[in-house]
């Protein structure tokens, strides 16, 4: 299996360290590039193919694109390579809500979604997918529309976007509905601040029209585990409402009210047959790559 | 209850033991704000419940709170019910008491002395332990010897160290000094216990000495001892000079007191300290008699002392006084002739305190005549120059005498630069009043010592002397110095200056207007001649007469210097260098040594008892009584009001109020150290 891959393990990267790059391009392209190397069925998934070359089989390939022919021929074991189509559409939805601005450590989850939009926009603009960008918060801030010479644009702007506002989604997604007529993959990043059920309707639209939605679920470390001591008010980001509170006290509490509603919402959008994909802020980037990558050939199999 | 509140309104203070809870519940909920993506799921979770309200830290909040009831109960000042004997208080309330005891000399006669301080001691036995008590001791002075104090042991010392003084009886000092102790007391219920032989001479009615509104004179006489009271009451000194030498001869006035005769009293003399005479005299009873000694020739000051056999009161058996040979004064009598010195120089040969050593010259005065003079008198005669004159003004400038007299010849003359460094004005004429059949003098400066004798009625008449000539002096020198140090002493009935006076360094200058013979004036077969005339040579030579003898309780001032002085009993008494001032306490020879001299004898002061207090007549206490308490009536303490005042003095005794006020502040104090040390521990986390 690939998820056991020693090489994608040897490639993970600290995403503390991505932080330190300025340059989102160079983010994705060291997310990106290396993680390509030992995941070579990547490029199939979900696309309609065209042969383009062969190249020798190396360990972790899927044995089922052995080319067999080849095989009686030259006694070598080869792969087949395929040239993917440009006719795909990749979406990246990035919440900029308030509350996306929190970072207990050096990176807040906001900068987390920067990389993962970066790395996910570049690794599509690899296989030659249109890729566009939406930030939203409330409603839809910006808007860059699916195109294959749209990664530089959309790479500046996810670069540049702030925190602003409080997170909508019924909204936004139902305004996206209209923007996104054609097919295509919808990678959604937030910190779903909101009743899973409500999530689910709203994104199920989305499915329903024959999009692939992936919904990563980031959050940080300290909204799993509420890991302050002394009583405290507490200020609400997005609302700015205060509320005091003791939370060595109710820890417990506030901690399964998160496992519930992630399990909830993991659940719901399962059902809708969307992908979640939850995130910590401290976990390496290219290793949500590659869980991704494999959920969706996991999904491609099952189809 | 075993205890109360004198200020129990302060109690509720302690209602600010909310003021920590508060602080306590508050500081956990808003130390700090902490910023976080939503409160989605905290919301959800019963925050307001009990355990943000908990108190966690009690041991804290215990502190605290104790703290301020301790400190709120310090301000409401508690006091106990009960004293440390277990008494109850509060009943009959405490009081201050001024146990005043006369150590005056008549106390000496019998055992009033002893008696007195028995009565001082059962009044100090009858003190309870919440009254207060001091001691006054009063004589001619009174003072007092401790603050007020329930120490019955050490006020039992105080009384028992009481000594007889040698000064007189004055209850005014007494009561003035026993009110002022009720005064500065806290306790409403104020007595004075006057315990005294009751002399009437004692008491003048003084109206300020006055006892505090509601406080009570309870007298205690003592008595006793009585019987006849020889006392010698003065020594007198009479000079006479017999060939030549001046004799002193001391009278003593010897006076009953009692109402027996006294027969053969001996009475003798002393010099020095050695027995010089004796006299047998009877005394009848409440009379005196006077005792001539035979005249002394002295040459040096001698200690005299007359004594009495011992009676009843010893004290005024005895007096003392200092015989200085009295120097006679030099006058010289200088006039144009013998007939015009005659009536000044016989006026001044009759004097005899002091007498007057009278040298009289004619002629131009030489400088050989102005030695051992203390004054100069130039009847009729310009005032010298050159030599004589310089001589002349050191004399004056030395503390020596001059008197001017203008006449005939003088007032002509030129004035001298010599005379006008002297004189207080200038002469520029004569005024003839001869047709108006002369003036008398119209004003007099009667409070001036010259004058001074003149002030009494029927005391001589200083305007019979009729003046037909006189000489006009131009009293307004232009020469603002002269002015300063000159004063007109009489004038005219015209207005012209009389006599005239100038100060120059220590001594004095007088200016008459009229010689001193009969020509211009009858002045000298005036009845006020001779003593005008003795007058002004004392002045002009600034005599004093000394006194023999001073009163035990007279302060003496001396010049500054550094003294010590002896007192009669040996006791050595530094002085003021600034301000010396001895206060005679003992009767006796005080000697007065100046440090700086090697201890030389500056001063002997004789020092003698009040003689009044030999007078044993007896005062009424009641009148007492009524002259220094205040009227009973709207000032009488009620007895809740003393009630209140026994429980605030109480309350200043016990002084619980402090105790609980730092151990309020300790708490506090722990308090601080504990939240800190919990401030800095890591918060346990809660599983």
């Amino acid at each position: 299996m690939t998820r056991t891959s020693p090489q994608a393990h040897a490639r993970y990267i600290d995403p503390h360290v991505l932080a330190s790059i300025g340059n989102l391009q160079i983010v994705a392209r060291a997310v990106v590039d290396g993680f390509i190397n030992g995941l070579h069925r990547a490029p199939h998934l979900g696309l309609s193919l065209d042969f383009a070359e062969h190249r020798p089989y190396m360990p972790g390939d899927d044995i089922r694109r052995v080319d067999w022919r080849l095989y009686a021929r030259t006694d070598r074991y080869h792969v087949k390579q395929y040239e993917a189509d440009t006719n795909a559409n990749f979406m990246v939805m990035v919440d900029v809500s308030k509350s996306m601005g929190y970072g207990s450590g050096s990176i807040t989850k906001l900068d987390y979604a920067r990389f993962l939009a970066a790395s996910l926009a570049y690794f599509s603009s690899l296989q030659r997918d249109r890729v566009g960008l939406i930030t939203f918060a409330k409603e839809i801030l910006e808007y860059v529309p699916n195109s294959a010479r749209h990664l530089d644009t959309l790479l500046h702007t996810v670069a540049s976007t702030q925190p602003r506002g409080a997170s909508d989604y019924a909204a936004v997604l139902l305004k996206a509905q209209d923007l996104l007529r054609r097919r295509g993959i919808i990678v959604i990043v937030s910190d779903l601040y909101d009743d899973p059920a409500a999530i689910a309707a709203a994104l199920a639209p989305l499915s329903l029209r024959g999009h692939d939605v992936i919904v990563f679920h980031v959050l940080d470390p300290a909204e799993h585990v509420l890991p302050f001591d002394a009583a405290t008010s507490i200020e609400d980001l997005e609302s700015g409402e205060r509320l005091p509170v003791v939370p060595a006290a109710l820890r417990d509490r506030y901690h399964e009210l998160m496992r519930e509603h992630i399990e909830a919402l993991n659940r719901k959008l399962s059902d809708q047959r969307i992908d979640y994909i939850g995130l910590r802020t401290d976990e390496p980037l290219d290793r949500v790559l590659f869980e991704y990558l494999s959920a969706r050939e996991r999904r491609s199999r099952t189809r | 209850m075993p205890f109360g509140f004198l200020a129990p309104l302060f109690l509720a203070a302690a209602a600010a033991i909310v003021i920590p809870i508060v602080v306590h519940l508050r500081r956990r909920e808003e130390r700090t704000t902490i910023k976080f993506p939503s409160l989605m799921f905290l919301r959800r979770v019963p925050h307001k419940s009990t355990s943000r309200r908990q108190i966690h830290q009690w041991p804290l909040l215990l502190l605290r709170i104790l703290a301020l009831i301790l400190i709120a109960s310090a301000f409401a000042r508690p006091l106990l019910k009960r004293d440390r004997k277990g008494a109850v208080l509060g009943g009959n309330p405490a009081r201050v008491v001024v146990i005043a005891v006369d150590r005056s000399y008549s106390m000496g006669v019998g055992e009033r002395f002893a008696q007195a301080k028995t009565a001082a001691l059962h009044t100090i036995a009858a003190l309870r332990p919440v009254d207060r008590a001091t001691i006054v001791a009063f004589d001619a002075n009174a003072r007092t010897l401790i603050d007020p104090t329930a120490d019955q042991a050490t006020l039992r010392s105080l009384v028992n160290e009481l000594k007889l003084g040698d000064a007189g009886t004055r209850y005014a000092p007494a009561i003035k000094v026993a009110a002022g102790v009720l005064d500065a007391s806290p306790l409403q219920v104020k007595e004075v216990v006057l315990i005294s032989d009751m002399q009437r001479s004692g008491w003048d009615a003084d109206p300020s000495a006055k006892l505090p509104p509601g406080a009570v004179l309870r007298v205690v006489p003592v008595s006793g001892g009585n019987a006849a009271n020889l006392a010698i009451t003065s020594i007198e000194v009479r000079r006479s000079t017999m060939e030549g030498r001046e004799r002193i001869a001391p009278h003593a006035r010897i006076v009953n007191r009692g109402s027996v005769a006294a027969r053969n009293v001996r009475v003798a003399l002393q010099l020095d300290g050695r027995p010089e005479q004796s006299r047998q005299v009877d005394v009848p009873a409440s009379g005196a008699v006077n005792v001539e000694f035979a005249g002394l020739a002295l040459t040096t000051p001698a200690r005299a002392v007359v004594k009495l056999p011992e009676d009843a009161v010893a004290a005024d058996n005895e007096r003392s006084a200092l015989l200085e040979p009295g120097a006679a004064l030099g006058v010289l009598v200088q006039g144009g002739s013998i007939a015009s010195n005659l009536f000044a120089s016989r006026a001044l040969g009759l004097a005899k305190e002091p007498p007057f050593t009278v040298t009289e010259r004619t002629g131009a005065l030489k400088a050989e005549d102005l030695k051992g003079k203390a004054v100069v008198i130039l009847n009729d005669v310009t005032i010298p120059g050159g030599a004589v004159g310089a001589r002349l003004s050191d004399l004056v400038e030395n503390g020596g005498g001059l008197i001017v007299a203008m006449g005939e010849r003088a007032s002509q003359g030129r004035v001298s630069d010599e005379a006008r460094g002297l004189l207080p004005a200038r002469p520029t004429g004569v005024v003839d009043r001869s047709r108006d059949g002369g003036i008398s003098l119209g004003s007099i400066e009667r409070s001036h010592p010259v004058f001074d004798i003149f002030r009494e009625p029927r005391s001589g008449d200083l305007m019979a002397g009729r003046f037909f000539r006189h000489a006009k002096l131009d009293e307004l020198a232009a020469d603002s110095a002269v002015r300063a140090t000159s004063d007109v002493l009489a004038r005219f009935g015209d207005g012209g200056a009389a006599l005239l006076e100038r100060r120059i360094g220590n001594g004095r200058v007088l200016l008459l207007a009229a010689p001193l013979d009969s020509y211009w004036s009858d002045l000298p077969v005036q009845p006020v001649y001779l003593p005008l005339m003795h007058r002004m040579v004392l002045y002009a030579a600034g005599w004093e007469r000394a006194r023999a003898a001073h009163v035990v309780g007279d302060v003496i001032s001396l010049d500054p210097g550094e003294y010590v002085a002896v007192s009669p009993r040996g006791r050595r008494i530094a002085l003021d260098a600034a301000h010396p001032q001895l206060p005679l306490e003992e009767r006796g020879f005080y000697t007065v040594r100046n440090t700086a001299d090697r201890g030389a004898v500056v001063q002997t002061i004789a020092s003698n008892v009040d003689v009044a207090e030999s007078d044993l007549t007896l005062l009424n206490p009641t009148e007492l009584v009524s002259s220094v308490q205040t009227p009973a009536g709207g000032t009488r303490v009620t007895r809740r009001e003393a009630e209140v005042a026994s429980a605030t003095e109480r309350e200043h005794r016990q002084s619980l109020w402090w105790y609980l006020m730092v151990a309020g502040f300790a708490l506090l104090a722990i308090e601080t150290v504990v939240s800190n040390y919990l401030s800095r521990r890591p918060v346990r986390r809660e599983a």
